[in-house]
């Protein structure tokens, strides 16, 4: 009797434990049924050292496996629900941040001001002066003529 | 003839500020400065290499003649708004060495004064880069 509890004892442990490291594990499942092949394994060792003339002990072995298989049941659906809970959790957590990171990264603000910005900038570029010897030239105060033009003339020069 | 070259797309032409008389270069800039908030700048730049007059109301009175905004351009020109900008310019030019004037630049190398020699100067440059394009 006494070793038909240490089996079904033995058996909690090791399933408590593959659920437990299942958590944070990326493939619990694998984990799960890994666990449950030992357990399984350990119980059929268990019944054939101690099946020989002893049925009694053969039915009792059978009720632990249905206890511990029961157990199993409970310990994989409760890891099932907290590992569906934590993927929820982590889902969360992650459209928070991605939520955040995008406030960070771009105020909605920030993002407006180019496009209220773009009609004086371009005014800034430059306007085309419309009278005078310079009538049809791009200006923009000091500065006449195309940017891009290969040769720069620059005077250095006091009205005086 | 400057202008010419200007309108092909080959030359654009910068004017920077050297302050070497005192407060009448320095209202002529800032009046070139505050026309140049009205779309003005050029006028007073001619107005002023043509005109000896540097006084506020005579720059105020140009205002008016061009149709300006002549309360904006008062304003402008008694808050000196643009006195820090001038400054920069004639600071930097300094630096750099350009403090007499007139002083002209072609692509950074030194330029010639009379227009005719640097016409000629733009042109065997606009020469040589198209010898280096081509």
């Amino acid at each position: 009797m006494m070793l038909k509890l240490g089996l079904a004892l033995v058996a909690v442990v090791l399933l408590l434990a593959a659920c437990s490291s299942g958590a944070d594990d990326p493939q619990p499942a694998q984990e799960r049924s890994a666990a449950a092949t030992v357990v399984q394994d350990q119980q059929e060792q268990s019944a054939t050292s101690y099946t020989a003339g002893e049925s009694e002990s053969v039915q009792d072995d059978a009720e632990s496996q249905e206890s511990a298989q029961a157990a199993q049941t409970d310990q994989s659906e409760q890891a099932t629900a907290d590992a569906d809970d934590s993927a929820a959790a982590q889902q969360s957590e992650a459209q928070e941040q991605s939520t955040e990171a995008s406030t960070e990264d771009a105020p909605p603000a920030q993002q407006e001001q180019p496009v209220e910005d773009e009609p004086e900038q371009q005014a800034m570029v430059g306007q085309i002066i419309e009278s005078g010897h310079r009538a049809g030239l791009l200006a923009n105060r000091n500065i006449v003529g195309d940017l891009d033009a290969p040769i720069v003339i620059t005077e250095y020069a006091d009205f005086l | 003839m400057i202008e010419e070259l200007v309108r092909t797309g080959l030359v654009r032409f910068e004017y920077i500020y050297i302050l070497n008389h005192g407060l009448p270069s320095e209202l002529g800039a800032l009046a070139t400065e505050c026309g140049g908030d009205q779309g003005h700048w050029w006028d007073f730049h001619d107005h002023f290499m043509t005109s000896w007059d540097f006084s506020r109301d005579g720059a105020v009175a140009f205002a008016a003649s061009l149709s300006l905004d002549t309360e904006q351009f008062a304003q402008c020109l008694d808050n000196q708004t643009h006195l820090e900008a001038v400054e920069n310019q004639h600071r930097a030019a300094a630096e750099a060495g350009f403090s007499r004037t007139p002083t002209v630049r072609i692509n950074g190398n030194g330029g010639a004064i009379v227009a005719d020699a640097l016409i000629e100067q733009v042109m065997e440059l606009a020469a040589q880069l198209q010898e280096e394009e081509g």
